[in-house]
């Protein structure tokens, strides 16, 4: 707890609270309970996952808190405002890359900036200092085509962060990568975590992933999507790749498999 | 095949063909007047060189007249249709009825109303050239990854902003082709437009070489329009590599491993 008070305040990142969340969908070809019920809040700063298998819901309510989808019951709220469309400091990073095929890697880092008709002067500095941070400052003025899939997710990574938003969203941004990328990443994200220290809202179906990124992991269950239990990550930061052979991480993998397992075979 | 081999091989084919039919002909003792050999083609090609230029000027001038018009109406149409559910059915309705008209019933009518020459043939150019700048717009726009709409959603872009940087780039490929399309279809009007409501151009000439017998002229004019045809064609082929330029295959040498999501 004293912990999380201490990241609280040297943090620029936003509160977030779910509050009684539930979202149905109805379709001509039927009604889908994604989420029942769900609760929690975020601290500034705070790194959270939410783990569950596929199809639990969890993107959905990613996209609630990331204003672009309306929860039918209850209220999600950022610093104590309640969400109706996206924030201005947002920034999200999704499965797929996105990136512009037709501008530079630079240019694709700095088109919030071109959206939200900002002075490109100032952020040109910070989007190479972005780039730098991933490793890919050499690789600024090429065009995406030219990079590997998991060089353009940082790309869209930094696209994310160029803004300093003081909420980031990642919705399984590694899954399409293979697992030596999806680590490398992992690692990466931790640094930028580490650096700017957003509030983040992290969505992934790997446990390993999940502990060695977070503070605090949500585990969901299978749709419709419910909190089965919260786990708090005590591991020391800054967290290296080092730590998954560390006692205390194979503990908490074990633990969480244990809860999704049972959640599964329910 | 080694891609410095392709243009050899095309060129000995053609030789090739074109061999056999000066073959053909002179063996099996064909009249003139049914099927010219090569050579005559050529030397009609020769004989008539300064009226065969002026024709292919004016016809030049209708196709791009035509081509141009097509591309900046169709293009306009085609984003009206994607915004606006309203003009979409107007829209559509207009267009499935006119190009079910076959224009070269129509041809004469607009001659009537806009007299011989350039106006009549640039109409009806536009009119057959225009459609499928239409659908490959609409499609174009309409192809935009629902993710892409997406982000741009998270960065609060306008639907100007979400138009200009995320569905027009990615629609480009899609109206490129369409233009293609429309070269093609632009070659095909002029000619069709001369042959109905024109005293000059290829298609024109075409006919008058008939009514004269004048086989290897007709011949003549048919090849410099496949020419023609040719080049605007591959024109468009070069400005789209030109503009599109991301969506080359990447011929490198070093293996592209980027994994495909």
């Amino acid at each position: 707890m004293q912990a999380q008070q201490k990241k609280s305040r040297d943090s620029r990142g936003v509160t977030l609270e779910i509050v009684q969340v539930g979202k149905t969908f109805h379709t001509r070809r039927g009604t889908t309970h994604a989420i029942e019920e769900i609760s929690f809040t975020v601290a500034p700063g705070e790194f959270v996952s939410l783990l569950g298998p596929s199809g639990c819901g969890k993107s959905t309510l990613l996209n609630m808190v990331a204003g672009l989808v309306a929860p039918d019951r209850g209220r999600i709220a950022i610093d104590g405002k309640t969400v109706t469309e996206p924030i201005d400091e947002l920034g999200m990073v999704f499965q797929r890359d996105l990136l512009l095929e037709w501008r530079t890697v630079l240019d694709n880092v700095l088109l919030p900036v071109q959206i939200k008709r900002l002075n490109r002067k100032k952020y040109v500095e910070r989007a190479l200092d972005l780039l730098r941070l991933v490793g890919l400052e050499a690789f600024a003025d090429r065009y995406p085509r030219e990079l590997s899939g998991g060089m353009r997710q940082r790309v869209g990574i930094c696209r994310a962060l160029i803004l300093n938003p003081s909420l980031l969203l990642m919705d399984e941004p590694f899954a399409a990568l293979d697992i030596m990328t999806r680590e490398q990443l992992g690692v990466d994200l931790l640094n930028v975590h580490a650096r700017y220290r957003p509030t983040v809202l992290f969505v992934t179906h790997s446990i390993d992933e999940a502990i060695l990124l977070s503070d605090r992991v949500l585990m969901l269950s299978p749709r419709p999507a419910k909190l089965l239990q919260e786990i708090d990550v005590g591991l020391e930061r800054p967290r290296v790749a080092a730590t998954r052979r560390h006692p205390g991480f194979l503990e908490l993998v074990a633990r969480a498999r244990e809860v999704m397992e049972t959640s599964m075979a329910l | 095949m080694r891609r410095s081999h392709v243009p050899v091989t095309v060129t000995l084919t053609i030789a090739l063909l074109v061999g056999a039919w000066e073959a053909g002909v002179r063996l099996f003792d064909v009249p003139a007047y049914l099927l010219p050999p090569p050579s005559a083609v050529l030397k009609a090609m020769v004989d008539w060189a300064p009226s065969l230029f002026g024709h292919t000027r004016a016809t030049a001038v209708e196709v791009g007249a035509g081509f141009l018009l097509s591309a900046a109406l169709g293009i306009p149409i085609g984003v009206i249709i994607v915004y606006s559910k309203w003009l979409e059915q107007v829209c559509y309705v207009l267009l499935v009825v006119s190009q079910s008209v076959p224009k070269v019933a129509l041809a004469p009518l607009f001659l009537v109303w806009l007299g011989f020459g350039l106006k009549t043939v640039v109409l009806v150019t536009f009119l057959i050239a225009f459609f499928p700048v239409v659908i490959a717009t609409v499609v174009g726009l309409r192809s935009a990854h629902p993710d892409m709409l997406q982000l741009a959603r998270t960065l609060k872009a306008s639907p100007l902003q979400t138009f200009w940087y995320f569905r027009l780039p990615a629609a480009l490929p899609s109206i490129f082709g369409g233009l293609k399309v429309a070269a093609t279809l632009s070659v095909v009007g002029a000619i069709v437009a001369e042959f109905v409501g024109s005293q000059e151009g290829l298609g024109y000439l075409i006919l008058t070489a008939n009514s004269m017998f004048q086989t290897p002229l007709s011949f003549a004019s048919i090849a410099v329009l496949s020419v023609m045809g040719l080049v605007f064609f591959y024109l468009l082929v070069w400005l789209e590599r030109v503009v599109v330029f991301w969506n080359r295959e990447e011929a490198s040498d070093e293996p592209s491993f980027r994994l495909q999501v």
